[in-house]
């Protein structure tokens, strides 16, 4: 495996080493590469992410640049050994997210989606999505402190717009 | 400071980023629980974020009022602006609705209607309308036949994954499908992906896709009873190729075993729940693979979608 070292420059000055490998899990990092905009010696700058963001991006693609090569040292892996490793993939993934506060996660989804990396943007929208799920309006507002600006007629015609279709 | 902060987030939060964190969650919340929470999470789910991708399989297959899966099917189309990209659903029940969704199929890509009631006059009608596709479900939909694949064949040419699996009980009266293997050959070359569960498709009929269709890298045949090629011509023949059957091994038992003990529902003509099994099972995860990841048994690795270009939102003014 290569193990070409690239650096990134967070938007408040940090600086973070990383292997070029897990710096393609992002699309425009990649592009970067490709297009030799790279220098050796230079970090790329990236301005929307701050330092804190960027070390959990960079987390997140280390570990899963490592699964990827275990990908095709085992292609011809049992089907307990897929499940096994999805698990460990998917436990590693919500421990990842599980401490993570909604104000961490929203800048991890801007994140993410600036420097195009899907399977994080999913990942991050998902655990957003579970915050919303079986939920009341109102626990949504309290968990998202979210003003309500509806009156309660407003709320009512909106509650009775769908209702048909989950009769 | 801090609270402020986070207050203005959410609901500011633009409404394409909304769109995609609402995208994973239950059609039911998405229409009933988000609108209600503010304004802007309400335009959110009006907008056309929410509905580039359209995925109301699991509603649909409990939606016994066809009135009803028309009128969902009409309200999230239009909400899609003509930026759909992928639709799931099942039963469809005529070739009206069918219609409707073609007239706004301008960037489709991937289109499941599994288990639907069209027929080929219109498929036939509308084919041109659907030349965006690249995934195409027309499994278990019993009153299409050749003429609507040409017609698919013909007008799609982005067309690389075709699904046509057919239910065991559904084909007991077909006396052949060779007339669709040959029209898949003839009209469908560039497929990648085919699933043809269950046809009554000969040997001969095989043969004549794998020599006309080059780029085939998966092939399903289980419960193909009638094809005489065994793990080792494939093996041969067509080393880099994934092929399903036409033994029946694996989930399929489980489904056989789950149809003789449930053999109730069948007479009633209520035959969809052992298939949702299928479709929500093993299957569904096959279709969430890609290409790039060579068709590998590790179906769950890395689920990227079909389409290539990324999914994401444009930058926000």
């Amino acid at each position: 495996m290569s193990s070409n070292m690239i650096m990134l420059k967070s938007s408040d000055g940090a600086s973070f080493e990383i292997e070029e490998a897990a710096a393609r899990k992002s699309k425009i990092i990649a592009n970067m590469i490709e297009v030799e905009c790279v220098d050796e010696d230079k970090a790329i700058p990236l301005q929307n992410v701050t330092g804190n963001i960027l070390a959990l991006v960079i987390e997140y693609c280390n570990k899963h640049i490592v699964d990827d090569d275990d990908d095709v040292a085992t292609e011809e892996a049992s089907e307990e050994e897929e499940e096994a490793k999805k698990k460990k993939v998917d436990d590693w993934e919500a421990e990842f997210m599980n401490s993570m506060s909604l104000e961490t996660m929203f800048e991890l989804l801007l994140a993410a989606n600036y420097l195009n990396i899907k399977s994080l943007i999913d990942l991050v929208c998902q655990t957003i999505a579970n915050n919303i799920k079986d939920k009341t309006p109102e626990e949504v507002r309290k968990i998202f402190s979210i003003e309500n600006d509806f009156t309660p007629e407003e709320e009512e015609e909106i509650r009775k717009e769908n209702a048909w279709a989950f009769g | 400071m801090e609270e402020n902060c986070e207050f203005r987030h959410w609901d500011e939060l633009i409404p394409d980023a909304l769109g995609l964190i609402f995208s994973h969650l239950p059609l039911q919340e998405v229409l009933t629980v988000v609108p209600r929470v503010c304004k802007a999470w309400n335009r959110a789910v009006i907008g056309p974020y929410c509905w580039q991708e359209i995925d109301i399989e699991l509603w649909s297959n409990r939606c016994q009022q066809s009135d009803h899966l028309d009128r969902m099917l009409q309200m999230l189309i239009h909400r899609s602006s003509g930026s759909l990209r992928k639709l799931s659903v099942t039963g469809l029940r005529n070739d009206s609705i069918f219609s409707f969704i073609a007239q706004h199929a301008g960037s489709l890509k991937t289109l499941k209607v599994p288990r639907s009631g069209l027929t080929n006059s219109g498929v036939v009608n509308v084919a041109e309308k659907l030349s965006s596709l690249t995934f195409l479900d027309l499994s278990y939909c019993c009153k299409v036949g050749p003429e609507a694949i040409q017609a698919i064949g013909i007008h799609c040419k982005s067309l690389r994954e075709f699904c046509r699996n057919m239910h065991p009980l559904d084909v007991a009266s077909v006396v052949s499908h060779d007339d669709e293997a040959y029209t898949i050959a003839n009209t469908m070359p560039k497929l990648k992906r085919l699933e043809i569960a269950y046809h009554r498709v000969s040997t001969e009929g095989v043969l004549k896709i794998l020599s006309s269709c080059i780029f085939l890298e998966f092939l399903e045949l289980r419960g193909c009873w009638d094809v005489q090629l065994d793990n080792k011509f494939f093996k041969e023949k067509f080393p880099d190729m994934k092929v399903l059957g036409p033994r029946v091994i694996g989930f399929y038992d489980i489904i056989n075993d789950w149809e003789d003990c449930c053999s109730d529902y069948f007479s009633d003509g209520s035959d969809y729940l052992a298939w949702e099994f299928l479709e929500d099972g093993v299957m569904g995860e096959f279709y969430e693979d890609e290409f790039e990841h060579g068709w590998d048994d590790n179906f769950y690795a890395d689920n990227v979608n079909i389409e290539m270009e990324p999914h994401i939102w444009p930058p926000s003014p």
